[in-house]
């Protein structure tokens, strides 16, 4: 590699600017006709397209330094305004100063003494480290105190208000100041009193701020474009130039014939309307110049503001090489560290590989196969480029392998296509967490889509409906060896977020171990040969014998997967949560207790191994390292599919059917809260309502009517669920924590409930009702959008006007959440990106200067605490009385 | 009625004067020279108090603040007097 030296070094950068005499000094030319190009197409001179600025058709010639397109990046020209504008970007620094300076002297509203007083304060603060932020505050509150006096103190003048009729008028009480006025008054300012006001006078005049002189950017940053049909697009910009240079032709001529000054201030103010609008044409108080079609142009500030703008679009962010992107789907042979390439990326990715002495033989060999080998159909990585020593790149076709195989010696680059193992960065947008972009090993696969295991669905927060993700090809030596150690999917177990694991068995994975483990069922040896079939087997479970044949307990065949020494005790997610908890003798097989790697009581499910939860999946990723706790999550997922297709499991809406009788218990409850909510509003109508302390009596209705359905229906799900057991699907999947919830049973079942806005029953629509269908001042449960019907038997439409209330809420929540939400993240970002922790736990920033003394005022790394703790105590006590069972 | 003292009200942490000579060992143990620490305003509240009680605090002095922290339970931070932003 080539090193070198540091020439030069960046000792400050200062922004300044430009004065007229420097911007004729810069120009290559003078800009007097708005016309572009003539009849034949070519540039006219002087003209906004003049070759002194630079070239944008390939043939030409720049006139200035004669280079070609790609070899003169442009020159600038200038305007030279007929009368003086003020520059928009600068009138609250004219505004201060004109405020700040006596209209007729020119001098600071302070006496000399004052002024040398805050001069030298300023240098102080300057001494001191101040920066430019700092002295622009300082010279706000020293202006802010010269404005007090109204009379000069150097030439008595008596100082009028001055007031800025936005965006660009200036007004000195009831009579308007010219841009002319402005200049000259800027002008009579001397420079020792620019000082205290935050101007460098070495470097800046304030007259400046007034323009005379217009700099015109080069052809190469507004390149006009030919269409198809050879008509010539113009940039934003070139358009806006030639408003100006047209109204300053019309603005010069009127004013040198001696038209009535009337229509020479229009013209004045048009221009001053174009030059403010070419800088900006976003300034509130004027509307934006447009173009043809009805859409603003895109001027100098719209150019480098936002979000489309150059510093985020192209300056913080960029395209890259070296990555591809396609859809998603699901691979639950793929282990959790790996991710599936289709071929046709594979080829086209490319990881570079240094010839050294030792492998040259196995390079040439790779040379000779091609850029797209195959054995039979087996992938075989092939080799696009190679790259000589001397930067040469040299494409590898079919037809050149053998010339170019000749010449790779040791020193040069071959790049060559990804194989498996190669080690890649997978990420998924919006990526909001660091387990957003983690390491997989590439395992090439056929088809056209990424493939992934399921468990790293949760980090990624990834589905199969259509999501695309991202691939990005490690180039360096140094960046796979950081990849590997510090990325890669295994060291992403246990999130930094909450201390727990964020990835874990999820959905079908649950349902399977539930099978595999409640009540502890037996499994022939067919079944358990196909159980495992797809998974590869260290020894075997041990086998029972019932009445003469050999069985397999569930809980033995999972504690296989277990490793030796494992104890935990945990409550599964179906635990009932009973006053008495009776622990290992719970009769609903809720307990879960591994001894010694054996899976005794309880059942497996969300509380055990779900992302998220897994208390199993935390526990041995803590104590037997990540890579134990990839192959246990690998292994077991495995599992559960084997034992969840050999079960077989569906769902249907015949889950939610209810006997005759749970549906007229569930219809009387809610008729009883329907009753009891007339009442209360009757109550209400006839004042013996008692209020409850700080609400209205209004609100008091609400809060009691609204506890009065929350009851209702949540006693109607209480009966719903009582009807449908562990036996139901649905309720496995619920109770199990796979999917769904109590909750969306009860609504399919029993009854929605009450559909809130903004936590509130709805009551606006019309007058004093919500629909036409209820008497005015109705209050009772319908009327306010309670919703006694469910999801199985068909809303009415009133009903079903309220839920989709309540749906149109949930979605405009969702959406203004998530823009709020991501630009607060931006603004936190920004903030705290380049904070760091430093060895002794101390927060610092850049500069060294402390943030925190301690991080997180405790000094825990929330990955590897215990739900927040540094500590568990009850595992420890556990995992002692264990040792102490084991040796008796 | 007498002057509210910031001290305490049940918002504000425990602050204390240090001592010239404890100066260096708390550098020492934070690894940090006096710059480096965030700063106090003399105008703070807090501090006009510390000075009714111990006389003027020039600025370039230590205050020691106590937290109460939900995650460590008490936590030390330290602050330098300065006498404007």
């Amino acid at each position: 590699m080539m090193r070198r030296g540091i020439a030069k070094r960046v000792g400050a950068i200062r922004f300044a600017y430009m004065s007229p005499d420097e911007i004729r000094k810069l120009s290559a030319t003078k800009i007097i006709t708005p016309d572009t190009y003539d009849d034949d197409g070519f540039p006219i001179e002087m003209g906004l397209m003049d070759t002194h600025l630079g070239v944008i058709e390939p043939g030409l010639r720049c006139k200035s330094c004669g280079g070609r397109v790609d070899q003169c990046s442009g020159h600038f020209g200038h305007i030279e305004l007929a009368m003086p504008v003020i520059h928009v970007g600068f009138v609250k620094e004219i505004k201060k100063l004109l405020r700040s300076t006596c209209s007729e002297c020119g001098r600071i509203l302070m006496s000399d003494e004052e002024r040398d007083m805050n001069i030298g304060e300023m240098r102080d603060l300057e001494k001191l480290g101040g920066d430019s932020l700092d002295v622009r505050k300082m010279a706000k509150e020293i202006s802010g105190d010269a404005r007090k006096s109204d009379i000069c103190p150097h030439c008595g003048a008596q100082q009028l208000k001055i007031m800025l009729d936005k965006p660009t008028t200036f007004r000195e009480e009831n009579t308007k100041l010219t841009p002319k006025e402005v200049r000259a008054r800027l002008e009579r300012i001397p420079d020792r009193d620019l000082i205290p006001l935050g101007l460098n006078p070495e470097f800046v005049r304030p007259e400046w701020f007034v323009l005379k002189v217009l700099l015109v950017p080069p052809v190469t940053v507004r390149p006009s474009i030919t269409l198809e049909s050879g008509d010539r697009s113009e940039d934003d910009l070139t358009h806006k130039l030639v408003d100006i240079l047209r109204i300053n032709h019309r603005l010069r001529e009127n004013r040198d014939v001696g038209s009535p000054q009337l229509i020479v201030e229009d013209l004045w103010d048009l221009l001053q309307y174009h030059v403010t609008t070419y800088i900006d044409n976003q300034t509130s108080g004027i509307p934006p110049a447009r173009h043809r079609s009805g859409r603003s142009l895109k001027t100098l500030i719209q150019r480098l503001k936002g979000k489309d703008g150059r510093f985020r679009q192209n300056l913080s962010g960029k395209r890259v090489n070296f990555s591809a992107r396609t859809v998603i789907s699901p691979d639950p042979w793929l282990s959790m560290n790996q991710v599936g390439v289709p071929v046709r990326a594979a080829r086209e990715l490319t990881v570079p590989m240094k010839v050294t002495g030792e492998n040259i033989e196995l390079i040439r060999n790779m040379v000779l196969r091609g850029p797209e080998p195959w054995d039979r159909d087996r992938y075989i990585p092939g080799v696009n480029y190679i790259i000589r020593p001397d930067g040469r790149r040299i494409r590898l076709t079919e037809t050149n392998t053998e010339t170019v195989a000749e010449k790779v010696e040791v020193g040069f680059t071959v790049e060559r296509g990804l194989m498996d193992g190669d080690v890649v960065l997978f990420n998924r947008q919006p990526s909001l967490h660091r387990m957003s972009m983690m390491a997989h090993e590439v395992k090439i696969v056929p088809g056209k889509t990424f493939r992934m295991n399921l468990a790293v669905c949760p980090p990624y927060n990834a589905d199969f409906d259509g999501d695309e993700m991202n691939i990005h090809v490690l180039q360096s030596e140094e960046a796979r060896a950081e990849a590997k150690i510090m990325m890669i999917v295994q060291e992403h177990i246990l999130s930094p977020r909450f201390g727990g694991p964020i990835i874990g068995a999820i959905q079908d994975h649950i349902t399977g171990l539930f099978f595999l483990t409640h009540k502890d069922p037996l499994f022939t040896r067919r079944e358990v040969v196909s159980i495992f079939s797809n998974l590869v087997m260290e020894g075997s479970p041990e086998a029972i014998e019932v009445d003469g044949e050999r069985m397999w307990r569930g809980k033995e065949i999972f504690s296989h997967f277990l490793p030796e020494g494992f104890n935990i005790q945990l409550r599964s997610s179906i635990c009932e949560s009973c006053e008495n908890c009776k622990k290992r003798d719970c009769e609903n097989d809720a307990y879960v207790v591994i001894e010694d790697g054996k899976l005794l009581t309880g059942t497996i499910d969300e509380r055990s191994v779900g992302a998220f939860k897994g208390y199993i999946v935390d526990k041995i990723a803590r104590d037997f390292g990540t890579s134990e706790a990839r192959s246990f999550i690998d292994r077991i997922t495995t599992l559960a599919l084997g034992v969840i297709t050999l079960k077989g499991f569906t769902t249907s809406i015949q889950d939610e059917d209810l006997p005759r009788m749970a549906i007229r218990q569930i219809e009387d409850t809610l008729q009883q809260a329907e009753d009891d909510v007339r009442k209360l509003a009757e109550s209400y109508w006839n004042g013996e309502l008692e209020q409850m302390p700080g609400r209205t009596l209004q609100e008091t209705l609400e809060v009691m009517a609204l506890q009065r359905l929350g009851k209702a229906r949540d006693s109607a799900g209480g009966i719903a669920s009582k009807h449908l057991g562990l036996g139901n699907n649905a309720v496995k999947m619920a109770r199990t924590g796979a999917r769904a919830s109590i909750l969306n049973l009860t609504q399919m079942a029993g009854a929605l409930g009450q559909q809130a806005i903004r936590g509130e029953r709805p009551s606006r629509g019309y007058d004093r009702r919500t629909l036409p269908h209820f008497e005015k001042g109705e209050l009772g449960a319908g009327a306010r959008g309670f919703v006694r019907s469910c999801y199985k038997e068909g809303l009415n439409p009133i009903e079903f006007f309220f839920h989709s209330m309540g749906g149109r809420e949930g979605l405009v929540d969702t959406a203004v959440r998530t823009s709020r939400s991501g630009y607060m993240q931006r603004r936190l970002v920004n903030a705290l990106e380049d904070l760091m922790v430093y060895d002794d736990k101390s927060v610092r920033n850049p500069a060294d200067t402390i943030i925190q003394f301690e991080y997180g005022e405790d000094g825990i790394d929330p990955m590897r605490s215990i739900k927040g703790k540094a500590i568990d105590m009850d595992d420890i006590i556990m995992e002692m009385n264990a040792l102490k069972r084991a040796r008796g | 009625m007498g002057r509210l003292n910031v001290m305490k009200h049940a918002l504000v942490p425990i602050h204390r004067l240090v001592p010239r000579d404890e100066e260096a060992e708390i550098l020492g143990k934070l690894k940090a020279s006096k710059g480096q620490l965030p700063k106090i305003l003399k105008a703070d509240p807090v501090l006009k108090q510390l000075i009714e009680e111990h006389g003027d605090i020039e600025k370039g002095r230590l205050i020691e603040i106590e937290r109460v922290s939900m995650t460590a339970g008490v936590s030390k931070a330290y602050r330098l007097v300065v006498e404007r932003e």
